[in-house]
């Protein structure tokens, strides 16, 4: 309490730096959409329960005063029992913002107002925005606004985030509350809780004033009965081992007097308190035709156990329609321009030729790899987002639960899973949203196994040349082998690193609500602008250094035409490379050229065919005969399995380099190399017997 | 009395769409119970169960949580006895 | 209200048939119809299936309230794969503009799941009006 009433009398001239704010709020409140529009849009997030696992940051200035506003992840309370809440926490306490807005959903007020009541303990200067005003209006929901104001001694403003209304008086208020002390917020948890609790707030009351920290004492107090780990370890870092133990010392005694867990009765004595400012401020009607009567309509036929699923897989049809078929015009579009018009462009603008060869075939290369990506991600994203924003997407992961369950994950991640078989890219992207570490991880080691849209033309080709009578059935087996190794590389993880932990959720299901397209297109577009800076940088870098491996060789320089000639690219490092590995590839019986055009697929596996093209010195049509020759079916068969289950590209294995680390991205690519030969090398040598 | 109430009371992963029940209990680790505790269900609550297959997730409501999907194992943990 | 179901139930048959009459071309390996009238490939095969169930299970639930919303899924499934097929086709004519262009673009304004998206778009209106006001 003390410790805000210093800062408080600060002038607003007198500030130099920016005022830091942070946004935070329960999953699905409209906290995106608010944050959005009060920084005009510079930084977007999606809306799955939980979805915003990074930090976003946005400016906002007024009358000279600028602000910065940090968007929190979606959590349901200040306990670190989740990564979220970690995170939340970690800022609110190191981040010092100087006022909280709260994002509310109006219709279940109750729920929102236990993390007010907890950032109120915390001592924050708190701002409420009550959105969803509109639906709470259409539910027949009540708030007296005036009174729970008055109550919370905390500035409470109705807005509709989507249509704008009430930002205005919004930021009028955080205006008005820079100078205005913390409010004075006090729960009474009962004699005997209370006692306890002040017992502990004279053990460290003057050690916190001593280091002059800015933290509520008795909220101190309130974290160490409920015995919250994050705080003990704060405070044995900070030299207060004693402290620790008394304050556990006092718990236990309280603990054996109440016969009850101490943590609960707080839980419950919160509730107690929300649930009579409830009584007291908000009032329900039924209403007509509410929200909730078409979402409870709706779920009815979309998580129907059968009709449900047939809606679910019908919906993904048109997704993948919608991404791969119509966005496929585009691509052909960037192709063509990239490949004709820029290319020539370029390469007759620019001398000597090593320099045009560095843009055209490095650079240019690697622009072209990341900008074909882009119709496709964008329609995706599109349509994600769309799901997304409607709310659908819970109800996806309802659907899939029990079959996800097996594998230990929850229905949440059987999105990203089939996302995959479009593109790995936004696939692995997407587990953001997923609630653990643990199951992030898994399903991002379940992706690259989903055979993604760019290796098909793989399996098309060596079909053509192999298995022209069984071409489908073969490409099918390709799709189901990957699934299969993808399902067994779970198994085996969680089994190896989590002891077959099943994932224990609770989980928001929001309303169906009609998707905004200004939402949906910011959305898609902040996820489209990621994947550019992130995964296109490390593709562009990549690009370049095979580009510098094909041109020299160990006796030196060879020059660009060695991309063009298969006599000269056989003395560049990519060659000697190829040929160091030529052992290893021995019992697989691949030459050098299979090796370093899968090489060349670690860029993108859509170059695959065309460096196979390059390195026998024929066109991609004459292609199929020429290897028909060199290899037999079974050797084919074998090169499929292996480049179906090998290394996903580059871009893949920067993006999962952002989202789950260098050192798990790692013994991933070792892991689907090893996985990839072995499975590789199985079928040539069990084929071999079975022929 | 302490027998008739044993007969009402049973796991939420068991009770039929369509039903109103009262939370009894949470079983299980600190984690978990306080979790549900946060997010309004806790002893003494009413919901109502929107969506049970019997085997999978659970779908839950009332004024205060609003809806929620529980998962499978978490449903099994909440002891509940119906309402109507 | 058996009206707006019966209305439903007639697009739905279409669905429906237009898919079984693809499946029996596939399995014959016959030609029963112009191309335009049938699903493209099974994925979309599918989908009319789920569409035309939606629209069958409407019409068998018309006297309860469930119905409303059935209706509405239909509806708006109906219109969505419309949207897209609509989307893909200008596209490619924008990007193919050749002379024969426009006769790929009238061929595929006449496919089967336009026309049947065209007339879920009045049952979806009048769903909205029912559900919303
Ligand atoms: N009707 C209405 N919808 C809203 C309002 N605020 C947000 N939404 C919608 O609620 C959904 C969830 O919003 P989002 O910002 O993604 O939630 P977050 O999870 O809290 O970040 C989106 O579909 C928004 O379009 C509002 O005030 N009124």
């Amino acid at each position: 309490m003390s410790c805000h009433e210093s800062r408080a009398g600060s002038t607003l001239k007198a500030r130099q730096k920016a005022i830091k704010i942070g946004i935070i709020g329960n999953p699905n409140v409209g906290k995106s959409v608010l944050f959005n529009k009060l920084t005009k849009g510079k930084a977007w997030v999606g809306n799955w329960p939980g979805v915003t696992v990074e930090k976003k940051v946005g400016k906002l200035t007024l009358d000279g005063i600028s602000f910065e506003l940090v968007d929190l992840p979606g959590i349901y309370g200040l306990t670190a029992y989740s990564q979220d809440e970690l995170i939340a926490r970690k800022f609110l306490l190191e981040g010092k913002p100087e006022i909280v807005i709260q994002v509310t959903n109006a219709i279940n007020l109750e729920r929102n107002l236990y993390l007010t009541i907890q950032l109120l303990e915390m001592g924050f200067k708190l701002v409420i925005a009550l959105n969803m005003a509109d639906l709470a209006e259409k539910e027949g929901v009540k708030i007296d606004v005036d009174g729970l104001r008055r109550e919370l001694r905390t500035p409470i403003i109705p807005t509709i985030a989507v249509k704008n209304f009430g930002l205005n008086q919004l930021i009028e208020t955080i205006k008005e509350q820079l100078d205005k002390p913390a409010p004075f917020f006090k729960i009474d948890y009962g004699p005997e809780i209370e006692e306890a609790i002040e017992k502990i707030r004279r053990l460290i009351d003057s050690p916190i004033r001593r280091l002059g920290l800015k933290i509520d004492p008795r909220w101190l107090a309130i974290r160490l009965l409920e015995d919250d780990n994050d705080i003990v370890q704060r405070l044995r870092d900070m030299g207060f081992e004693d402290i620790v133990s008394e304050a556990r010392h006092i718990r236990d005694e309280l603990q054996a007097q109440l016969n009850e867990s101490v943590e609960v009765l707080i839980i419950e004595k919160r509730y107690e308190y929300l649930l009579n400012l409830s009584r007291k401020y908000v009032r329900r009607k039924t209403a007509e035709k509410s929200l909730t009567d078409l979402t409870d309509g709706l779920d009815k036929v979309l998580t129907h156990p059968i009709l449900g699923l047939m809606v679910f897989v019908s919906i993904l049809y048109l997704l993948f329609k919608f991404s791969f078929d119509v966005a496929s015009s585009l691509t052909e579009v960037i192709r063509v321009t990239f490949s004709q018009h820029i290319h020539d462009l370029v390469k007759n603008s620019l001398h000597p030729e090593f320099i045009s060869s560095l843009f055209v075939d490095g650079v240019l290369n690697g622009v072209g790899t990341i900008l074909i990506f882009i119709p496709n991600l964008l329609f995706l994203f599109i349509g994600i987002s769309t799901l997304e924003d409607t709310g659908y997407m819970a109800r996806v992961a309802f659907l899939s639960d029990r079959l996800m369950n097996r594998l230990g994950l929850s229905g949440r991640a059987m999105i990203p899973l089939l996302i995959g078989f479009g593109c790995n890219v936004p696939a692995v992207m997407s587990t953001r949203v997923l609630g653990s570490d643990r199951e992030r991880r898994l399903s991002v080691f379940m992706i690259p196994f989903m055979s993604c849209s760019a290796r098909l033309p793989i399996f098309l080709l060596l079909t053509l040349a192999f298995f022209r009578e069984n071409q489908l059935i073969v490409i099918l087996s390709m799709y189901f082998l990957g699934v299969f190794i993808a399902v067994l590389t779970a198994l085996l993880f969680n089994n190896l690193f989590y002891r077959k932990q099943v994932a224990g959720y609770v989980m928001d299901m929001p309303p169906y609500l009609n998707p905004s397209i200004r939402n949906i297109l910011a959305k898609s577009w902040e996820r489209i602008r990621s994947f550019l800076m992130k995964a296109g940088t490390i593709i562009l870098l990549m690009s370049v250094v095979i580009w510098v491996l094909s041109v020299t060789g160990p006796e030196g320089y060879i020059g660009p035409e060695a991309l063009r000639d298969v006599e000269l690219l056989s003395r560049s490092w990519i060659a000697s490379f190829s040929r160091f590995l030529e052992p290893l590839f021995k019992p697989l019986n691949w030459d050098w050229r299979i090796i370093a055009s899968l090489s060349f697929g670690f860029i993108a596996k859509e170059v695959v065919v065309s460096s196979l093209a390059v390195l026998y010195n024929v066109g991609v049509e004459s292609l199929p005969t020429v290897l028909s020759d060199s290899l037999t079916p079974l050797a084919a068969y074998s090169l499929m399995t292996f480049a179906l289950l090998y290394t996903p590209c580059m871009a893949t294995v920067a993006t999962m380099r952002n989202e789950v680390g260098l050192r798990y991205t790692l013994l991933m690519v070792l892991y689907q190399l090893l996985i990839a030969y072995t499975a590789a090398y199985l079928i040539l040598s069990i084929g071999g017997m079975v022929i | 009395m302490r027998g008739d109430k044993l007969d009402n009371v049973l796991p939420l992963s068991v009770v039929k769409e369509g039903k109103t029940v009262r939370i009894v209990k949470i079983i299980g680790g600190g984690g978990l119970v306080r979790r549900l505790y946060e997010i309004g269900l806790l002893p003494g609550v009413e919901v109502m169960i929107v969506r049970n297959s019997g085997f999978g997730p659970v779908i839950i409501r009332n004024n205060v949580s609003g809806t929620f999907c529980l998962g499978f194992g978490v449903a099994k943990k909440i002891i509940v006895e119906v309402v109507s | 209200m058996k009206t707006v179901a019966g209305y439903g139930l007639i697009i739905g048959i279409t669905y429906i048939s237009s898919t079984l009459i693809f499946l029996i071309e596939n399995m014959s390996g016959t030609r029963l119809l112009i191309p335009q009238l049938l699903p493209e490939d099974g994925g979309m095969a599918f989908y009319f299936i789920t569409v035309g169930s939606l629209y069958g299970y409407a019409y068998f639930k018309s006297r309860e309230k469930i119905f409303e919303t059935v209706l509405l899924v239909a509806s708006i499934m109906s219109i969505a794969i419309m949207l897209v097929q609509l989307l893909n086709s200008t596209l490619n004519l924008m990007i193919t503009l050749t002379s024969n262009a426009w006769i790929i673009a009238t061929y595929n304004l006449s496919r089967i799941e336009i026309i049947l998206g065209l007339l879920s778009i009045p049952l979806l209106l009048r769903i909205r009006r029912d559900i919303y006001e």
